[in-house]
């Protein structure tokens, strides 16, 4: 979803200094994040933008005049978005299908890294560091594994916001593109299906391995103990998950259904007829 | 200036026409119109490629994209013969609305 007027006027600001290239990728910013425009769209009004821009440079205005009035004859985001959803609409559900089939793939990786991390930061810290560990025994008092769970539940949610920040600033400092990364990764579907049951793998026998060292390195009502705490923890943690995934189905279903604006239709005319 | 429903009526039969002289790319195809039009039919440039997709998906344009002497790309779309048949019946039509105004018109030469 497209909001108000492309980002141009950061570009306006030190006319000396006005760069095209960074000006379009200004430009493409707001429209990049829409799902009803494909980046084969981008490109195509892109090309158009620097033909335009092109030859209103012949006519004697400068570089950055030219971008604004290119930009400007081109129509606004929030105008052109919806020209584009009609003719779009399949393209645009196969693409959301696929992020949300990743979403959920990276989801679920990341959830399984984060509580392997958990478990041995909050497990090994009550063997290392000799934390108290919850006795509790079947039938007396369980109320009192509520305090380590609670706590190690924070851990799992810490370590996971951890996990997710660094992700996000990582893709964001280095400006990858995720779709050129994936296409890049599609060009090597076998050693990219390969790494991904590696992974899977790898994952798959942390859970058990951390329950033999647990079973191995604690008396039996310890045992019991910690996996009282850990089934508390993945409750209270699913709890916040669920809510956390609510909040963002409730923000983006309220960015998708935000009416446009009508001032932009007006001046604009659609030129598809229904 | 056209009313918006003209503008959209007559879109079509206008990119399939200049299609028809030849290929072309969406910027010619709209510096074309304009000169044609006199600057009278002014289209909001961006809206153009929606209509050239969705001419594309109905078969009646085909699309490639090529690199251009300058080295960009540029997505050039043609005309296949469904879509002639479409231009075909498209001009029948403005043609029959065209000639009907052309007659009442004669009889009615001082519109004010």
């Amino acid at each position: 979803m497209v909001d108000g007027t492309p980002n141009t006027h950061q570009t306006m600001e030190d006319p000396t200094s006005f760069d095209l290239n960074q000006a379009i990728r200004n430009w493409r910013g707001p429209l990049r994040h829409s799902a009803h425009l494909r980046e084969e769209d981008l490109a195509e009004l892109e090309a158009h933008v620097r033909d335009s821009v092109t030859a209103l440079q012949a006519k004697g205005l400068s570089e950055q005049e030219c971008f604004l009035l290119a930009t400007r004859r081109l129509g606004k985001p929030a105008a052109l978005e919806p020209e584009f959803a009609k003719v779009n609409r399949a393209e645009v559900w196969l693409n959301r299908l696929l992020w949300m089939v990743i979403g959920l793939q990276v989801w679920g990786v990341i959830t399984a890294v984060s509580k392997s991390l958990t478990n041995a930061v909050v497990v090994g810290g009550w063997w290392g560091l000799g934390l108290p560990t919850p006795s509790i025994q079947w039938g007396s008092n369980w109320s009192r594994a509520v305090v380590p769970a609670t706590f190690m539940s924070l851990v799992h949610l810490l370590v996971l916001g951890g996990i997710i920040v660094g992700v996000w600033r990582l893709i964001r400092c280095k400006e990858m593109d995720v779709n050129d990364l994936l296409a890049r990764a599609l060009r090597r579907p076998v050693l990219l299906a390969a790494g991904a049951v590696l992974l899977l793998l790898a994952l798959s026998v942390v859970g058990p391995v951390e329950q033999m060292l647990i079973v191995r390195g604690s008396s039996p009502p310890e045992v019991g103990a910690i996996s009282l705490c850990q089934a508390l923890s993945g409750l209270l943690f699913r709890f916040a998950e669920t809510l956390g995934f609510v909040a963002l189905t409730i923000a983006l279903l309220r960015r998708r259904f935000r009416p446009m604006s009508s001032a932009s239709s007006e001046s604009q005319p659609s030129l598809l007829h229904p | 200036m056209l009313s918006r429903e003209l503008v959209a009526a007559s879109t079509i039969p206008l990119v399939l026409s200049i299609l028809r002289e030849g290929e072309s790319y969406g910027y010619a195809l709209i510096q074309r119109v304009q000169a044609l039009s006199d600057g009278k039919i002014g289209w909001t440039e961006g809206m153009l490629y929606p209509v050239l997709h969705w001419l594309e998906a109905e078969g009646l344009v085909a699309s490639e994209w090529r690199e251009v002497e300058t080295g960009r790309k540029r997505k050039y779309y043609r005309l296949k013969p469904k879509g002639n048949q479409a231009l075909i019946t498209e001009r029948e039509q403005w043609l029959t609305v065209h000639q009907t105004l052309t007659k009442l018109w004669k009889t009615q030469p001082h519109l004010t």
